[in-house]
């Protein structure tokens, strides 16, 4: 065995993880040249510190910040989303009258409440004290029930998620969107029958795989002002027949 | 309680069992972590591999041991951690100080010490073979099933790990030995 044969094994020698003949060679090697010895020795008391490294204690509060966590996940998964309850309050708001006409636009809220933030995300907004009110309201009777986040949510989100205080700024965006989402409803809620309803829940479903399929930048600025403009229009009063047109 | 009986009960949401878990585990993943990620964020990791652990309970099918499975997500949890770390340090938005390795503990300052700084200077991947095989004892076998790796790798990353800890401790090591010999 040459020396750089044991220094290739000096580890598996150690620890004892070479078959008896190449172990045997190693002892051979060693007890013949000074510099292997004196790595082996070396590579020994490594090892020798490393398994005696003392074991560090977690704090004795550690298990109650797990135990605090899984509890706050358990509460979050059994509640809808903030952004589905500000639609639902929002609605609900709205009185009997609306209700059946803005059934559809519950499908729609998310995307329509995100339309809105993207502009607003464009304006930087302070966040000091934009604090939504704490309290859930149950859904009114009859209120419709919003779907879960559509996926441009996960976007908006990462985009926040940059900024500080992801909290505040969560809750700021709740109340813009309520507001918004009121001003957008009112004035169409009476006059959308269903059929023009699923024209725009499909229009805004297009819009929101553009924005997926957009590649960040300039393309995915386009596919969003897309679909912002066309929630304004919407708001405006024009016509949602340009959702459906002959599709 | 044997592991069946701990995960099913765990599963069902049994709060003693739960912490009977975490005790069982707490010091291995909290000292597994803390060498890799360091003092600064070793709990915010650990909090992370203990939540993970609940919420995969559900679906733990028993294939590897419970420990095991445990100290994988540790070690995930933790090299994860480590490169976003790393990440950061190289874009440079994080304050040298919270880039610390970790304290070293002082038993033995002749050598624990040192080594625990060496440790600190090693890649994350290094560090947690160091840990699994000559910290904590696992055989290359554990090692292997909690990296997710073959057996060889893991002899192979060990004999790196060591080498270049030698490297780095190299002159204390010599002294030490300087000291034992006869004059």
């Amino acid at each position: 065995m040459i020396c750089r044969e044991l220094q290739d094994r000096v580890v598996a020698y150690l620890d004892g993880d070479l078959d008896d003949r190449r172990a045997a060679e190693c002892r051979g090697h060693l007890r013949t040249c000074d510099a292997c010895r004196a790595l082996a020795d070396e590579h020994a008391r490594l090892r020798d510190a490393l398994t005696q490294l003392p074991a560090p204690d977690p704090a004795p509060a550690l298990w109650g910040q797990i135990r605090a966590r899984l509890d706050a996940d358990e509460v979050a998964a059994s509640q809808p989303s903030r952004l589905t309850r500000g639609v639902t309050r929002t609605l609900g708001r709205l009185g009997d009258w609306a209700r059946p006409a803005l059934r559809p636009l519950a499908l729609a809220g998310s995307a329509a409440a995100l339309a809105v933030l993207v502009v607003k995300l464009r304006t930087p907004t302070p966040h000091g004290g934009a604090v939504a009110p704490a309290v859930a309201l149950a859904p009114a009777a009859g209120a419709p029930t919003a779907t879960e986040p559509a996926p441009p949510v996960v976007i908006m989100r990462d985009a926040l998620d940059e900024r500080a205080d992801r909290e505040a700024v969560e809750e700021a965006r709740l109340r813009q969107v309520t507001t918004e989402l009121l001003a957008l409803a009112r004035p169409e809620a009476a006059t959308w029958g269903a059929g023009r309803a699923a024209r725009f829940d499909r229009e805004v479903e297009r819009r929101e795989r553009a924005i997926l399929a957009a590649a960040p930048g300039a393309a995915r600025a386009r596919a969003w002002h897309d679909l912002t403009a066309f929630l304004e229009r919407t708001a405006l009063g024009e016509q949602v027949a340009s959702a459906g047109g002959g599709r | 309680m044997d592991d069946a009986t701990l995960i099913a009960a765990c599963r069902r949401g049994d709060a003693r069992a739960m912490e009977t878990l975490y005790h069982q585990y707490k010091r291995r993943v909290f000292g597994l972590c803390y060498r890799i990620v360091g003092a600064n964020d070793v709990e915010e990791v650990v909090q992370e591999v203990f939540v993970r652990v609940f919420r995969g309970l559900a679906g733990f099918r028993g294939e590897a041991q419970l420990g095991t499975w445990v100290y994988r997500l540790a070690v995930n949890c933790s090299l994860t951690h480590a490169g976003k770390q790393r990440r950061r340090q190289e874009v440079g938005d994080e304050p040298l100080e919270a880039m610390a390795a970790p304290a070293p503990m002082m038993r033995d300052p002749r050598l624990s010490h040192r080594v625990e700084a060496a440790m600190a200077q090693l890649p994350a991947g290094y560090r947690a073979i160091l840990v699994l095989h000559d910290v904590d004892g696992l055989s290359h076998e554990e090692c292997a099933a909690i990296m997710d790796c073959r057996v060889g790798t893991s002899k192979s990353q060990l004999h790196k790990a060591r080498a270049k800890m030698r490297e780095l401790l190299g002159p204390s090591l010599a002294a030490e030995r300087a000291d034992r010999e006869p004059a």
